[in-house]
Parts: C-alpha cells; structure tokens; sequence
C-alpha cells in the first residue's frame, strides 16, 4: 500500500505564490541589486529566502547589498508541489526535501486502513471513513426493523389553547378587527360604571369581583368622563332618566381584578376610536367562583365592537351570523332575547352543534345610550362576546374547564396539533 | 340571576297550557332543572322583578300570545298606616294591601315566601333596600303605626318563639336577627310595625310576630306591607305582589300611607300605587334601531304583546308603562321589548358594509416571536392561572416581594397574583414527576408587579421564563438558551453574578441590557426544590418581554 501525501497550509501558499527563494530572485530578476531592508518588504519570509537562495546559488550578498547570481531554468520544488496536489508521482528525495520544509505531509494512513477493516462485512454505522474512502461501495449495510421507533422525541409545540387563541386572533384580524389589550386591575369605574351598571343593582351580583387588599382605591380618575358617567347613572342623560341614585365617587375608584373583557371596549369608545371601526380583545378575566368543572378563578374572553353610523340589530344579526360561521364552523343558529345591563337590544347566541345540540355561544348587542354618550360616542356601536372557553372544549372533547390551563405534560406532550 | 320554582301545575292552571320554549324565550328565562312537578327557572333580566313569579312569567307569555291579562282592580279599603317621622332617618317608607279571600294552600304559600323572598332578597339587597311582610288580615285593628321604638324597651313574640322578647334580644338570639341584624346596627331606635290594639305585626325588615304575623292555610283575608329605603321600589314591589294575589284570586284593597313629610309621592300615599309613567318617540326610531319598517297596526299590536299601553298620533308613539316595570329608562327599552314581540327570528341579516383593516397589536407579534424561539428550542409551552398564593410565590421561593393580594379571595391557592413566573414553572414541574425527563417548559404571560407611580399603584408586565429539569444539568444549558434568544433578536447582553435565595449561590446571573435589569437565569436551591417537592435540578430564566420589546423596537 503505497503512502499518500498532501499540502501543508505553507505548502499550498508556495504552491500559488512561489516558493520564499523564488519569490526573492524574481523580484531581483526585475532589480538586478537592492538593498537587504527594501527586500525585507517585499518578500514574506525573507530570511528563509535568503538561506536557500544562497545555497542554491542564485544570489550573492556583499554588506547589505542583494545580488542575483542566475536564474534557474526550472523550478523543482514548485513541481513537485503541483504533483503531490495532483497524486502523481514525485521522486522519494523530493519528498524527504518537502517534508523537510514542512510543505507536505503524510496522510495517516490508518483511516483507510480502519475504512478497510469493514470490507465485505456487514455494517451497522456508516461512519465518515467509509463515506471519504469510497470504501463504503465495498460493505454491506445491516438492515434495520424500520418499524422500531427508538427513545421517544417530544417537539417543542405551542400549549393546545394558545394555539387556539392565535388561531383565533388571525381569524379576527381577516375579519377587520384591530386588536385592544389592557391591563389586569381595573378601577370599579372603567369595568361597570362605564358600562352603565349602577353601584348598588343586581345586575353586579353576576359579576361578584375580586377587590385588592392594599391599595384599596385608584390615584384618580379622569374629572370630565367621571363627571359624565355619574350624570348618566344619576340624571341620566338627553333621552332617559338613568338609573336614579347617587352615585358615590368613591366607590368608582376601588381596584378590583377586570371581570370583563367589555372594560377594554369601554376604554377604546373613551379615547377616540376609529368610525367606521371594529375591535376586539381576548383577555384575561377574574370572576369570585368556586373552582370546579365549569369555573375557573381566571380565563379568557373574547368581545369585541363595531361602530359606525346606522348600524342597527338587523347588522348585529348579520355578524353573529359571521361568528357562528367563521369562528364556530355551526352552520345552524338561534338569536334569543337576553339580558345585559350595558345592552338594548340585547341577544344570546345559540348554535347547533353536531354531537351536544343547542349550546349558548355567545350574548351581544346594541350598547346603550347611556353607556356610549358619556363617553363621547354618539354613533351605534355593536357589542358582542364569545365564549371561546367552551368553543375549544367542545372542538377538542374537554369535558372540565380547568384542563385548559393543565400543567400535565403527558396530555401537553400527546395533544394534537390543531392549530 | 335569579332562580325561581314554578309549579308546572300551577302555571298550567294560571296560562291554560303548558309551558313551551318559546314562552321562555318572551321572559329571558332558562330551565334549569326539572323535579317532579316544579322546574327551577333562572330569570336573565335582573331589572324585571315582575317576573320572578310564576304569575309574572304567565302574564308576560299571556300577553304575547294575544290574552289581554286582567288590570289590577283595586278598591278602596280606607285603612291607614300611619309613619313616625323619626323614622325618615332609619328606614322611612312603607306601603301596604289588603288581599281578600286568598285561597291559600300549600302550593300557593310556598309561591308567595318565595316572591316574598326573591324581592327582599335579590331586588331588596337582603331586606336593605325592601323587605315584605305577610300577615293575618283579620287579626289586625286599624289605623296600624308604624313607628321608631327602643330596642331594649319594646318586647313581642316573634315567629318560632313562645316568650316575648326586646327588640334587642331579637338581633341577639333569633337566627332571623343574626342574619339580617346589620341593617339596624347603626340605628339607636329600631322600626316596628304595630296595630290600634298595640299589637304587633312585625319588627321590620327581620321577623313577624308569631300572631298577627301567622300565615296559615286555610280561606284567608291576608294584610300585605312593604318597607325600605327606596320609596319607588317600596312601591314597586307592592304593586308585583298585588298583582300576583289578583292573579291567584284575590280581591285587592288599598291602603294609606300617612307620612307626616312630603315624599316624592305625596303625603297620603295610596297602595298599590299607580305611577302612571310614559315614554314617547318618533316612530322613525323603530327603524333606526332595527332595522325594520312596522305599520302603525303592527306597532300597537306588538306592545300589546309586552303589556305596554300603546297610543300612536301622526309619527309619535307613546308607550304606558305598566306599574311593575321599573327597568324603561329609554326608548330603546320598549323598542327591545318590540325587537323580542316581533321575534328574533324573524329579523333577516344585515352585512356590515365598511371596510376596515385588522391588526395585533406590534407587541403580540413580538410575543409571538419569543414563543416561536423557544418552541424552536424544544421547549414545551404552558399557560397557567394568574391567579396563585403567596405561599406558591414568596414561601416556597424563600423570596419575598411585595405582592398583589386579593381581599376577598375565595380560596388560598387563588389568592395572589402572580409576580413572576419561575414559581408557577417549578409548581408545573412537581406536578410532572412520573413524566418522562428531560422536561423543558415555558411560558409566555402577564403578571403584576408593583408601581407606586401609576395610577393604580400596580403594572401589568409581559413575561417570558423556561425551566428544563432532569437527573444531569447545570447551569449553562440554561445560559445557552438565554444566549439562543438573545442572539436570535441581535440584543446584546451581559450576565452578572447575583445573589439571590432561590438559586445556588454561584450559579445565579442577572441579566443585564443597556445596564437595564432585564431578567435572572440560574440553579434552582435545593430548599426550593425541597419545599415545592421537586426531587431533580432545574435551570430557569425569566426575562421582561416588555424590555426587550423596546430594545428590538429601537
């Protein structure tokens, strides 16, 4: 077996430019004489130059002065080189002068021989010496029991409801809704008053809220909405009475946990919305309930509006339409009348589905007057809510509420990929 | 919302038929449960009083199939209540009836406490705002007083007790006072309701007296009586039960109210009271708000259906409010009740026909950038309750930070808000410990952390943590990932050394961008793994999603 050799990294320099010696005459070839320190620039690794120039005769020194005594017909080294880079064959006293002068070097050859091992066996590897060698055309490869599936591999995937909630914001902004988002404590004032639910009525009790222990009451509130969302709740407001109480001030500052996405609504129609315009919101909502199959302490909600001149309930009817479709796949749908205390008129949506029949879907309407004058908005505005827990519950087969925020990773692991 | 019984027998006998899905729909009621011969009803409208009773809900789907239900005939009793004017600063208002022979058996008595019942409770604000009376009609001599006394001087028998006892007493030691005793708390004389023979009726809004306040079955004449704080709805919720006796076969007969002020209502205030409200528009507001074109005809026919009075001239529509209904604050209110008339149903859709573009906002789109990275990084993604304990994110950390705290929590695991996330992804990982390793979790969410300087003194913050455990890690995998993230964004940082309780000491870092505090990676202590029940190392980081979202945004 013969040996193999290849360029070193100085090898491969000389190869293109020249040995340092040949480098040297050929400068002197164009100059004849120069002096030491001007050489010294011109060539890289002068002193190795002048060493071998001398011995080979080409040049001759006197003090600081370079001369060029002949210039050689060949160049012997440069190929050789050529040839070693080419695999043909170079005189063995050549290759002891290249390896020498470290400009080949031997390649080891027991990775061919450890390549070589493995011909005509079987293998299992396919290692990178069989693949460099080609001695990989000489082996047999074991075959395998392709129906193995080896140490189980668990993706990295997006939680199964949060692949939802995306799915669902991409839905909504082919729609045309912009996106509102807000933050978690709230003023009693911005998550009921502003939507006209009066401090002390019923309608509060089904949204029994969470009250922060320390502090207990917001900076302030803005003088010109506060003021006019009191007249509306006190007096009312040009066509209607309002709900005839007083209103406390105080109260309307206590901090609470958002109950409901509608605060987000509210907030926007506060602060110069876009008319025409349509928004929505999926948000984190806090309700005072037991935990169990149906509650949780706190979840999502998505709601949203639509505002624009002469809007009314026929259009309203027209989007849950959409919704039911496009959000809910249901084909087959029921407007009800319902009860809201920020809505007139008011509606529940029902929708048919395949396997459990009539399911609420969502509640929606027109908001009031009351609710929208105060804070400045004088067009109809739809309002409308889905209840998204129970639309991935059902598309998906939970049965209990609190699976959505599992930390279970067999059940994060092994959910599929819907989304 | 409230929940009421309704004997199907009852109501079979009082609407001529059975009860369908579509009288339903007419009260915004929903079957909850069925036993036997009562269904449970859950009444959406908080605001409709007048339907939290069995002859409420048949007057209402009467009406909308086109019976004229009968007016409440009243005759005039020429009885008399008579106010104490110290009263005016305890509970000022009462208004009362006389309902004769009342046929009252079982079926009839349990309907009446549990009217009784849903308007001191619900529209009453637990006997705060209005509280009802029911008495033995027969046993009573007129004028009755009602009067402000001392509680530690007037005695009675109060219902289910045989001795008298003082006013006082009865806050003490009746179940009935313990319950509804912090109404009067406040008040140096307390409110009685007494006869011409100083016999007393009630000690209102707690307990009846056990003679005069007896109701039993039998042919009755019955003596009903209101008080409260709310003048209007004190009125408003004797007109519901006269109505409801009516409608059960009773003959009503009212009676004076003496105030010796003058109230919104006068000074002698007859009950039932008949408010006699009205509301008018421009017909062209029907269509405005629904869509629909209705001739006058239709109209009319349609607030009839709602027990609305309808009188319509030229383009001007004027609606009389039956005297039940307290809930018409607009016009928009009676245009409802005509929408549901109508039908829903019978509505065709309308499209929304402006145009308008959608968007996330540019944060979202961030969030879901960092996500994308760490589900690139085979991290599975959680999403967890905000709400946790202080327990979770201060104790079992050994770190302790001024957290959010909920006031009125409903049970100690939800009774924080969440700060940080690493507690919540150690909790996650204990739950997990018969699942296979290594586990590599995230999650991407708000918490609440303090800031005296906004308005609420609290922030809503958006953050960013992974953890990975197993039996052989330390702490540059999870450097690594920190590093990943950050060279995915083009965000240089720097990690410091930090002390910190929850991690080993040295193999904690802060993380630090533009000398801004921008997160924490590090060990998890083995305390902390002890005290959450964790039995293999974790590394994790967390990181202010806010901050780096302004970084990259410059």
């Amino acid at each position: 077996m013969s040996i193999m050799y290849r360029l070193t990294k100085e090898g491969k320099e000389c190869l293109n430019h020249g040995l340092p010696e040949t480098q040297l005459i050929r400068l002197l070839e164009i100059k004849k004489a120069m002096h030491m320190d001007e050489a010294k620039q011109a060539v890289k690794d002068f002193s190795i130059a002048v060493q071998w120039a001398k011995k080979k005769n080409f040049i001759e020194m006197k003090g600081s002065q370079i001369s060029l005594l002949s210039m050689p017909k060949t160049f012997s080294e440069e190929d050789a080189l050529r040839n070693v880079n080419h695999d043909e064959h170079v005189p063995d006293n050549m290759i002891s002068l290249l390896l020498q002068r470290k400009l080949i070097e031997e390649i080891r050859d027991d990775v061919r021989a450890k390549a070589e091992k493995h011909v005509g066996r079987e293998v299992a590897t396919l290692s990178p010496e069989l693949i460099g060698t080609g001695v990989w055309r000489d082996v047999k490869f074991k075959e395998y029991n392709i129906k193995a599936i080896g140490v189980k591999t668990y993706p990295g995937k997006k939680q199964p409801y949060a692949a939802f909630l995306d799915w669902v914001k991409q839905k909504m902004v082919g729609l045309g809704f912009e996106e509102m988002t807000g933050p978690i404590v709230e003023t009693e004032f911005w998550n009921m008053d502003a939507l006209y639910m009066p401090q002390h009525h019923a309608a509060r009790d089904i949204h029994d809220a969470y009250f922060l222990k320390e502090p207990k009451y917001a900076k302030d509130i803005d003088k010109n909405i506060l003021s006019a969302v009191k007249q509306a709740h006190e007096k009312g407001i040009e066509e209607s009475r309002g709900w005839e109480y007083q209103y406390n001030v105080k109260r309307a500052h206590k901090l609470i946990l958002r109950t409901q996405g509608t605060v987000l609504s509210a907030k926007t129609l506060a602060s110069r919305p876009n008319i025409p315009g349509k928004y929505f919101s999926i948000s984190r909502c806090f309700r005072y309930d037991v935990v169990d199959a149906k509650h949780l302490p706190d979840f999502y909600q998505l709601e949203g509006i639509v505002i624009d001149k002469g809007l009314n309930f026929r259009h309203l009817i027209g989007l849950l339409k959409m919704f039911a479709k496009e959000v809910a796949n249901a084909e087959k749908i029921k407007i009800m009348p319902s009860y809201f205390p920020f809505t007139e008129p008011s509606c529940q949506l029902m929708a048919n589905h395949s396997q459990f029949g009539w399911l609420e879907l969502g509640g929606a309407g027109l908001f009031r007057k009351e609710m929208t004058e105060p804070l400045g908005i004088k067009e109809p505005v739809i309002a409308w809510g889905l209840g998204i827990d129970r639309l991935f519950m059902l598309s998906v087969g939970i049965n209990d509420i609190r699976q959505l925020f599992s930390h279970d990773l067999n059940y994060l692991r092994s959910a599929k990929v819907l989304y | 919302m409230p929940t009421i019984e309704v004997s199907l027998k009852t109501f079979g006998k009082l609407a001529g038929k059975t009860m369908t899905e579509k009288d339903l729909e007419i009260v915004k009621g929903e079957i909850e449960a069925v036993d036997k011969n009562r269904a449970k009803i859950e009444i959406g409208d908080t605001n409709r009083p007048d339907l939290w009773s069995v002859e409420g809900i048949v007057r209402a789907i009467k009406a909308y199939n086109g019976k004229k239900p009968g007016q409440l005939r009243v005759k005039n009793s020429g009885k008399k209540i008579i106010v104490d004017k110290k009263l005016a600063e305890i509970r000022p208002f009462i208004a009362g009836f006389i309902a004769k022979f009342v046929q009252v058996d079982e079926d009839l008595l349990l309907d009446l406490i549990q009217l009784q019942d849903k308007l001191a409770e619900n529209y009453g604000k637990k006997r705060k705002k209005i509280s009802v009376g029911i008495y033995n009609h027969d046993r009573i001599k007129f004028p009755v007083h009602y009067k402000a006394v001392d509680p530690s001087q007037a005695q009675f028998i109060p219902l289910e007790f045989e001795k008298p006892v003082t006013l006082k007493e009865v806050l003490e030691e009746h179940p009935k006072g313990k319950e509804y005793g912090y109404i009067l708390h406040d008040h140096k004389l307390f409110p009685l309701f007494i006869d011409s023979k100083e016999e007393v009726l009630s000690f209102p809004p707690i307990i009846n007296s056990n003679y005069i306040g007896k109701v039993e079955p039998g042919s009755q004449n019955l003596f009903i009586e209101v008080t409260g704080t709310d003048h209007k709805a004190v009125l408003l919720a004797t007109n519901i039960f006269a109505l409801a006796l009516q409608d059960r076969g009773a003959k009503i007969e009212s009676v004076v109210s003496s105030y010796p002020w003058k109230t919104k209502y006068g000074t002698n205030v007859s009950a039932p009271y008949i408010f006699n409200e009205k509301i008018s528009f421009d017909r062209s507001r029907i269509k405005d708000a629904l869509g629909i074109e209705l001739n006058d005809k239709e109209i009319k026919s349609l607030m009839e259906k709602m027990l609305y009075g309808a009188k319509i001239t030229g383009s001007k529509i004027i609606a009389a409010i039956p005297d039940y209904r307290n809930d018409v604050m607009h016009l928009n209110d009676v245009i409802e009740d005509i929408a549901i008339a109508y039908g829903y149903e019978n509505f065709t859709d309308m499209d929304i026909t402006s145009s308008t573009t959608g968007s996330l906002k540019e944060r979202t789109l961030f969030s879901e950038k960092l996500r994308r990275i760490m589900i690139g990084a085979g991290f599975q993604e959680l999403l967890s309750n905000i709400l946790t304990s202080k327990k979770i994110l201060c104790n079992q950390m050994m770190y302790d930070e001024d957290i959010i705290e909920i006031d009125n929590a409903m049970s100690e695991n939800y009774s924080a808000v969440r700060n940080w996330l690493i507690p919540i992804m150690l909790q996650a990982l204990q739950r997990n410990m018969h699942n296979e390793y290594p586990q590599k979790i995230f999650e991407f969410g708000e918490c609440v952390v303090r800031n005296e300087q906004s308005n609420d003194y609290t922030k809503t913050v958006n953050r960013i943590g992974g953890a990975i455990s197993d039996i052989n890690i330390g702490y540059e995998q999870i450097s690594s990932i920190v590093d990943a993230l950050f060279s995915s964004l083009e965000i240089s940082y720097e990690l410091q050394p930090m002390d910190h309780n929850s991690f080993i000491k040295g193999r904690c870092a802060k993380i630090i961008i533009d000398s801004k505090f921008a997160g924490i990676a590090g060990e998890i202590h083995p305390q902390v793994l002890n005290n959450f029940g964790i039995e293999k190392a974790v590394v994790v980081f967390e990181l202010d999603a806010d901050l780096l979202y302004q970084v990259v945004k410059k």
